[in-house]
């Protein structure tokens, strides 16, 4: 049986696939890592 | 249309200030360092004039001279003559000078002259100058050099009203002729020595100053390593001893958080998501921020008060050994922190190949993102709770090890790459020492953990979620807990890559737990949170130690221990040596050029990990048992 726990993980789960491909997708040059760590985020 | 912004760029020679004064002007953070080469790229911001008017403010890199080959150098220079595809030719020069070293500096602000560009020699740190002694004449400077000259402590923002005035239209004019011949270089040298004489008077008796007296033991080929050696243990000792307490905090506030959700939540699987996966997992990660601050907090001080220069002086002898200039040094160091600033500084290095050799070995000096990893491993290795002076010297044995091997290295491959055709000099100015600018570190280290919160917030919570998902699904309707855990994604991977990283020493849940960290390798601690935690209970009494605790009670399925001194060891020297940050491939694709570069980096670093760990776990079993 699944509960509506289980539903919302499994959205969670499948949201985050989908920002990590948009990601995946939008990540060219510096800041890729989208962290900043680097200090180019300012830019 | 006409663009009507008005572009002014701030030129000099490194380590005089500019940045700060970039700063002031803007309101901006950007870094701020007491050694040369923290610009590399071109920075750009707003600033106001004193009537409201908006200009452009251009930082150029610092270079000593615009004849140089030097990337840097280059940029600077393709600015100033209007060559530059994308920053169009600057309205007005601010040529930022060290009062202290005028004979020096006035080089280049002759260089900038001849361009015919408009200019303003703006004189800087004139406090240092006039405690050292100098006594100086910004008006007789004018008046050789034929532009306005602005004497200003852009670190106490002294003097930025005067600058903002001679900033104002109609800026003025390049001067008609110059005092020397254009292009000589010896006449420009010699002008540049007579002028910087008049301009800042020496006392007649040079008595030396304090940064002198410093140096003279500091910079002593055997005191200086002795101190050199005596600030990194210390720096190693407190990331690990002080951090203990802030770290208690946010241990409390995780179970806290635990606690409240299973009080209002059912059991079901998004609480186990959101306990387990998300704060769990993000949390093993985000309980090292205190020690990364301290690490950004110590780096800022030896920056700002002018240790960092010194370091890099003491090096530059033991760096020419291995066929790399000081020069890379710098980008070398920076690499501590992360490697992507370290690869974008090898900028300032005018050799191609020993730019490419710095570029392929700088991921070897152990960045911040590491230590989560040591922090947790260090500890499991001397058989004890954290901190405590032997676990320092261990670390600092780790970054020692990483260091030693890029050197290695590094001169394995300059002898493959052949000689250069360009010879390189390396030129440091050794800048006097100052108090430490606090605002700036604070605000450094602020910005540092705020981005790896950042990251925890995202990449790294993302992970977790999707590990999580790996750890549940497919489901399996069974008390037995390892049936239901071989049943899940995790569980076949695991036992699928089980064969591969046994001779290491490790199971198939740490392979698991390697693998989720090639993207990010702090991700580690949190999968290893995660991947051991499912077949245990719920245990009331955990403390800081806890994952430490459970990992040092595994057993293979024959009942002996699983993480024994060899393992460790292995897995340790596979974190030092493996490249897992896709961010620097991505960084090293661009500066070298080529993806070849960043993919045979990535090859060669992982193989070298895993042939190490293997060597280290088989010949460590043979000596232990």
């Amino acid at each position: 049986m699944t509960d509506w726990q289980s539903w919302v993980a499994l959205a969670i789960v499948a949201v985050t696939i989908v920002l990590f491909i948009l990601r995946a997708r939008k990540a060219k040059g510096c800041n890729s890592c989208g962290t900043g760590s680097c200090g180019t985020d300012r830019e | 249309m006409e663009d009507s912004t008005t572009r002014i760029a701030l030129a000099g020679n490194p380590n005089t200030g500019k940045t700060t004064l970039f700063n002031a002007l803007t309101g901006s953070a950007a870094k701020v360092g007491n050694y040369s080469g923290v610009t590399v790229d071109v920075k750009r911001g707003t600033a106001h004039l004193l009537h409201g008017d908006e200009v452009e403010l251009i930082d150029l890199p610092g270079t000593y001279s615009l004849e140089g080959k030097s990337p840097d150098q280059e940029v600077a220079r393709q600015v100033l003559c209007g060559e530059h595809d994308q920053i169009p030719r600057p309205d007005l020069v601010l040529c930022v000078v060290d009062a202290s070293n005028l004979e020096r500096h006035l080089q280049l602000v002759l260089e900038i002259l001849e361009r015919e560009v408009p200019v303003v020699v703006v004189l800087n740190m004139i406090d240092l100058a006039e405690k050292s002694g100098l006594r100086l004449d910004p008006v007789k400077l004018s008046e050789e050099l034929g532009v306005p000259v602005v004497a200003i402590q852009a670190d106490k923002k002294k003097g930025l009203v005067e600058l903002k005035q001679a900033m104002r239209k109609p800026f003025p004019p390049a001067p008609e002729s110059l005092g020397w011949e254009k292009g000589d270089e010896d006449s420009r040298r010699a002008f540049g020595l007579a002028t910087g004489e008049l301009a800042a008077r020496r006392p007649e008796a040079h008595s030396s100053n304090t940064s002198d007296k410093l140096d003279r033991v500091l910079l002593h080929p055997f005191w200086g390593w002795v101190f050199f050696l005596g600030v990194m243990f210390a720096v190693f000792w407190s990331i690990f001893s002080f951090a203990g307490i802030p770290m208690g905090w946010i241990e409390s506030l995780q179970d806290w958080t635990i606690g409240l959700v299973e009080e209002a939540m059912a059991e079901g699987d998004l609480r186990d998501l959101i306990t387990n996966g998300i704060i769990g997992g993000v949390g093993a990660v985000v309980i090292f921020l205190p020690q990364i601050l301290m690490l950004f907090f110590f780096i800022g001080l030896l920056e700002s008060s002018g240790y960092m220069a010194r370091a890099a002086f003491l090096m530059d002898g033991f760096m020419s050994k291995v066929g790399l200039s000081g020069k890379a040094f710098l980008p070398l160091l920076s690499s501590y922190a992360c490697a992507i600033p370290g690869v974008m500084a090898t900028r300032t290095i005018d050799s191609a190949k020993e730019r490419l050799v710095t570029i392929f070995v700088a991921p070897w000096m152990s960045c911040s993102a590491r230590l989560p990893v040591y922090l947790l491993l260090v500890p499991m290795l001397l058989g004890g709770s954290e901190g405590g002076s032997v676990q320092a010297l261990v670390l600092m044995g780790i970054y020692v090890l990483g260091t030693l091997t890029a050197f290695v290295v590094a001169r394995i491959l300059r002898g493959k790459l052949g000689p250069d055709e360009v010879e390189s000099h390396f030129l440091l100015e050794l800048p006097p020492y100052r108090r430490p600018q606090w605002g700036y570190i604070f605000r450094h280290v602020i910005e540092r953990g705020w981005a790896f919160l950042k990251k925890a917030g995202t990449v790294i919570l993302g992970i977790m979620i999707l590990l999580w998902a790996a750890t549940t699904y497919p489901k399996l309707e069974s008390d037995d807990p390892g049936e239901v855990l071989s049943h899940t994604i995790v569980g076949r991977v695991s036992d699928a890559i089980e064969p591969i990283v046994k001779p290491m020493g490790f199971d198939g849940r740490t392979g698991t737990a390697i693998l989720t960290s090639f993207a990010a390798r702090e991700v580690f601690v949190g999968s290893m949170a995660q991947l051991f935690q499912i077949e245990e209970t719920e245990d009331e009494g955990e403390t800081r130690n806890r994952i430490r605790d459970r990992l040092a009670a595994e057993t293979w399925p024959d009942g002996s221990k699983m993480f024994t001194i060899p393992a460790v060891l292995a897995l340790l020297i596979f974190y030092i040596y493996a490249l897992q940050c896709l961010p620097t491939s991505a960084v090293v694709a661009r500066e070298a050029g080529s993806w070849k570069w960043a993919i045979g980096q990535f090859v060669f670093m992982s193989a070298f990990a895993a042939v190490a760990a293997l060597i280290v776990f088989q010949v460590g079993t043979l000596l232990f048992s």
